[in-house]
């Protein structure tokens, strides 16, 4: 039942987008035409489509940490043998450590109660990856011109994501609820969140 | 009976033979760019391998990267009157026309490694995530660099759309180290004698050069061979693709890194969609898809074999 409404939700996003076409524009103005067109593409999708999506779909931390099979997670699989698994993910762990210097700012949370970490949240500027992208089937690699402006558009993403989080100087030992994706390519990797909420408990 | 038995189980087996006399196999063109890179070369034999398996005949063809002799060879696909194509294109903007000719032909084209600047031309493009491969290979090389010093970059040929997104890829991570001073960046066009030639003058230029990442593995082994010419094994070096010739190197303490890119397995699925569309009409998955790359160093580079991972 549950999968149904998945795929019916699914369906009724890629019918919405598919109104929205991909149009070369000339580069009279200098200005890279991808911008304007990834930009536009964010702004129409990320508040109302994307957000919800992974509200939906986000499963209990605590109930797929640390990963085991990872297709008995509900996780969206990539192409090919050796493609990445895209999950949606949420709840809420005590902050073990933080690097909140390094461009790739993070913070590392223990979920399950045992003191150890068991996720990272990125915190930006610098973010890996392209999981808020490819979790969203409204995001079709098909209507884009090339790579290049799929992954500008994955870039944008993750930019938009990390740059609305507000959160104090020093978060070790604070309790953060969070919501965001990852994407790993076996059950070992570090699991690394793009997070769409990150609030102190 | 046992006469009358007899002459229908003739007749039957005269009938269930005579498809098979009426009509040659169907084949299925392989167009890759020179098989002098054994990239180009495993994606050929996992095509034909597979195109084989699955009951086709195969024609084999090299374009060289010359985008007016893919044109050439894509006609001579169309009059042997081939089932489909499987092509890695001889340019982005320039592989447009020749693939819409082919489906206007009513051949069905099946792109792998490089992308074309259209969609809705050929029924399948299935890539190499090359932004998340570049990725993993800039991460690896700021590590190796220990976030610092002056590099190099070896980019690739203009015209192919892999060699804008690597370099991107690599910039989107290495340009967020302030460290990482790049003194050098040119193309040796994916080319091994080019990328010896290149570095060459790189290291005459620069010789404080720590580190070289190249945007393919052929360039890759120029390079290296040029910094040992010069007895600069120190410089640390990152190809890309997974070749058995960067694997070798790696393991003899060479090359530092390479990031796989999986060109049989792409190739095999691209003449799987291919056998799919032409007996259901559809391939049931998305034109374009993007398959993920691994970064292989010292500690899996022994697991490597032919663009894949045993």
């Amino acid at each position: 039942m549950k999968h149904l409404s998945r795929g019916l939700a699914c369906g009724l996003a890629l019918l919405a987008l598919g109104g929205c076409k991909i149009v070369k524009t000339e580069k009279a103005t200098g200005i890279d035409p991808d911008v304007a067109l990834i930009a536009g593409i964010v702004e129409e999708s990320f508040g109302s489509k994307l957000v919800p999506l992974v509200s939906e779909q986000a499963v209990e931390a605590k109930g797929v940490l640390p990963l085991g099979d990872l297709g008995a997670t509900g996780a969206k699989k990539g192409a090919g043998e050796g493609g990445s698994w895209t999950l949606a993910i949420k709840g809420a762990g005590v902050v073990v450590s933080e690097d909140r210097k390094s461009r790739a700012g993070k913070v590392n949370l223990d979920v399950t109660g045992d003191g150890v970490a068991d996720l990272t949240l990125q915190l930006g500027p610098v973010v890996k990856g392209t999981a808020l992208r490819d979790i969203a089937p409204f995001y079709d690699f098909t209507a884009f011109r090339d790579q290049i402006q799929f992954a500008a558009l994955g870039r944008a993403l993750n930019d938009r994501a990390v740059g609305a989080l507000t959160l104090p100087e020093v978060l070790v030992g604070k309790t953060l609820a969070f919501e965001g994706v990852f994407q790993v390519q076996k059950p070992k990797d570090p699991v690394l969140v793009v997070p769409l909420k990150a609030e102190v408990q | 009976m046992n006469l009358k038995r007899r002459l229908l189980l003739t007749v039957m087996a005269g009938a269930l033979a005579l498809p098979s006399f009426a009509q040659a196999a169907d084949t299925i063109a392989i167009i890759t760019p020179s098989p002098d890179n054994p990239f180009f070369k495993a994606e050929a034999d996992g095509a034909a391998a597979k195109a084989k398996e699955l009951g086709y005949e195969v024609m084999v063809l090299v374009h060289d990267d010359d985008a007016n002799k893919q044109n050439e060879l894509i006609d001579s696909a169309i009059a042997a009157g081939v089932k489909a194509i499987i092509l890695d294109n001889a340019g982005a903007d320039a592989s447009v026309a020749a693939v819409q000719k082919a489906k206007d032909a009513g051949i069905p084209s099946f792109l792998i490694d490089r992308e074309i600047t259209a969609s809705g031309v050929a029924v399948s493009q299935i890539v190499s995530n090359n932004y998340q491969g570049a990725q993993l290979g800039a991460e690896e090389f700021v590590r190796l660099m220990g976030e610092t010093g002056e590099y190099a970059e070896l980019t690739g040929k203009e015209s192919d759309t892999n060699a804008g997104i690597r370099s991107k890829g690599y910039h989107d991570v290495i340009d967020q180290y302030p460290d990482m001073k790049m003194v050098a960046q040119q193309t040796a066009n994916w080319s091994q004698t080019e990328g010896y030639a290149v570095m060459e003058s790189m290291l005459q230029a620069n010789p404080g050069i720590k580190g070289v990442i190249a945007g393919n593995d052929t360039m890759a082994m120029g390079a290296w061979a040029a910094l040992e010419a010069a007895g600069r094994t120190d410089v640390v070096v990152m190809g890309f693709d997974g070749s058995n010739d960067v694997r070798d190197s790696i393991l003899k303490g060479g090359i530092k890194g390479t990031v796989l890119q999986p060109a049989y397995a792409q190739a095999q699925m691209a003449v799987e969609q291919a056998d799919k569309f032409l007996k259901t009409g559809s391939t049931g998955v998305e034109e374009k898809q993007l398959m993920d790359c691994v970064l292989i160093t010292a500690e899996n580079a022994a697991q490597l074999e032919t663009f894949a991972l045993k």
